[in-house]
């Protein structure tokens, strides 16, 4: 995809967004069947399903006890340096990040994050390393009863998504979104430009405390009742190629993402 | 398409200088809600006809007036939304058209403002300047975690008609007799000493109190104030104790809270959560009301 933005916040929203309060979802919880069961009677031809990155990736079982990570010499050295407040800051959590990307990348990463402090630039380590690091959440980074784990990034979000539209027959998309206006969209199926989808989730109509809503449906708003635009925060949008489309400020510092 | 139930919310908000508690029901549509309160003054709000898309059960709020929100899904149709409140309170309820369509129950706080009102809260954060306390495993210490839980508290409090005063500012370290005489000095009505937990075991986590001073409404303020923390957070309980030997000098209510181990991988990471602090601060003005209720 190629980068396409006129500055988002200017234009009126033209889809409202509904969260769906929902019970936990759990390693094994079947995607495509929980999302049938709560957009039953809400979701129409023509709306956007979103789900919480960090849900689904619970549900893919991607939730990891520290405990269960030993962390090598690399790691402990490399977990110095991220923000303290960063996902990557404790050593358990880097040696994740360096089984998801391999040692080759993490060190690339890191010599980028190196000269990017040297020039006052945030975010290299995760545009070398590879974004999907980013989404990594720490131990007390998701909602309860999960905060005792580090939370990876979804697996192949994009076949996920698929699998989700297959099964409501909706377009539907992986987000990973905050308060602060970051809103990364890990998979999309379609149905809606990147750029709308990134004007409709400003706000993080998800929430990012307790509030366990990590589905929300999108429906398009009729001529009139467009909304008024959501102050952006972050960057003006922006879209890279591959499967993972992402959009607003990087993330620099992991943020604490909940399951939300 | 009828109106389907698909969130709600719960939150302490300050609306023009007012302390409010709100609850947000969202639905599709805006549906036909019947307000009623029952006998222990807790409010029911009927939404009949409507389909309940939203998972049922029970929602802990907790923030010094709701305690929580129930969902009940009726037989036939419609919906049951119970707000079980600690007592009860003046309410309305608001429309908020669009989509979702908002239906808002504003409840008023003036209970708890008649209940704080005039209280002098002496609050203690401990440690302070070049005493940093307890440091966690990875970099957080435990003068500063100390000062903004206690910034958090202090809010809750004088938004709620507490007059509330700092032992210290974040450079200062008075010592703690100091702190104890500021209490008599200033007449104060309770003293909370807020510190931070710290284990020889890495994996030793969770909350400790203790009561302080001769007051003997010491042990039941310290209770308060664990209770409350407990009730908000799934911590481990390290157990409620009293200062051996008690202050002779400190005659007023006082208790010292640790709600979480700082050497504990896992508790550290939860105080770099702003939701966790602010938790904290609402805990703290629930378990002074919870104290203040008691006395009454």
């Amino acid at each position: 995809m190629t980068a396409k933005s006129d500055g988002p916040g200017a234009a009126p929203r033209r889809w409202a967004a509904v969260p769906v309060r929902t019970e936990l979802i759990t390693p094994g919880t079947d995607l495509p069947t929980f999302v049938q069961r709560y957009t039953q009677g809400i979701a129409e031809a023509g709306d956007i399903l979103c789900l919480a990155e960090s849900a689904v990736a619970i549900g893919q079982g991607r939730a990891v006890r520290p405990s269960d990570v030993r962390p090598g010499a690399l790691a402990r050295f490399l977990s110095r340096f991220p923000h303290p407040d960063g996902s990557l800051a404790t050593p358990a959590a880097m040696q994740l990040a360096i089984r998801e990307a391999g040692v080759p990348k993490i060190l690339a990463g890191a010599a980028a994050a190196a000269v990017g402090r040297a020039l006052c630039r945030r975010g290299w380590f995760y545009r070398v390393a590879g974004h999907a690091l980013a989404q990594i959440d720490d131990i007390a980074g998701t909602l309860a009863p999960f905060e005792n784990f580090i939370v990876l990034g979804p697996f192949d979000p994009q076949q996920t998504a698929e699998k989700v539209r297959q099964a409501t027959g909706l377009h539907t998309a992986i987000v990973d979104v905050d308060d602060a206006s970051h809103v990364d969209i890990l998979a999309l199926t379609g149905g809606i430009e990147p750029e709308e989808l990134f004007l409709a989730l400003l706000g993080n109509p998800q929430g990012n405390d307790d509030q366990q809503t990590p589905l929300v449906v999108l429906k398009r708003l009729t001529v009139g009742e467009e909304a008024p635009a959501q102050p952006a925060r972050s960057a003006p949008a922006r879209t890279a190629g591959g499967i993972t489309v992402r959009m607003g400020a990087a993330h620099t510092a992991g943020g604490q993402s909940r399951i939300s | 398409m009828r109106s389907a139930l698909t969130n709600i919310s719960a939150r302490y908000t300050l609306t023009g200088g007012r302390p409010e508690s709100r609850v947000t029901l969202e639905t599709t549509e805006r549906p036909e809600v019947l307000a009623s309160r029952d006998e222990s003054g807790s409010l029911e709000l009927i939404l009949p006809g409507a389909a309940c898309a939203m998972v049922a059960g029970p929602i802990p709020v907790r923030d010094g007036l709701v305690r929580q929100v129930e969902v009940r899904p009726q037989a036939g149709s419609g919906v049951r939304v119970s707000i079980q409140l600690e007592h009860a309170a003046d309410y309305v309820v608001r429309s908020e058209p669009g989509l979702p369509f908002r239906t808002v129950v504003v409840l008023d706080r003036a209970y708890l403002s008649r209940l704080l009102s005039g209280r002098l809260v002496l609050l203690d954060p401990g440690h302070g300047g070049a005493d940093r306390g307890v440091r966690g495993p990875i970099n957080l210490w435990e003068r500063d975690k100390c000062w903004e839980v206690a910034l958090f508290a202090s809010q809750f409090l004088r938004e709620a008609g507490a007059v509330v005063m700092l032992t210290r500012r974040p450079e200062e370290n008075p010592p703690e007799s100091a702190r104890r005489a500021l209490a008599r000095r200033r007449g104060a009505h309770l003293y909370i000493s807020l510190h931070l937990g710290a284990g020889r075991d890495p994996t030793e986590r969770g909350i400790a109190s203790a009561a302080v001073g001769a007051s003997p409404a010491s042990p039941r303020l310290a209770q308060c104030l664990h209770r409350a923390v407990l009730d908000r957070f799934a911590l481990p309980d390290r157990g409620l104790g009293s200062e051996q030997p008690p202050d002779p000098s400190l005659l007023i209510p006082a208790a010292r809270m640790e709600p979480v181990t700082l050497t504990n991988g896992l508790d550290e990471a939860l105080l770099r959560s702003p939701t966790f602090k602010r938790g904290l601060g609402l805990a703290v003005l629930t378990g002074v009301k919870d104290f203040l209720d008691g006395e009454e």
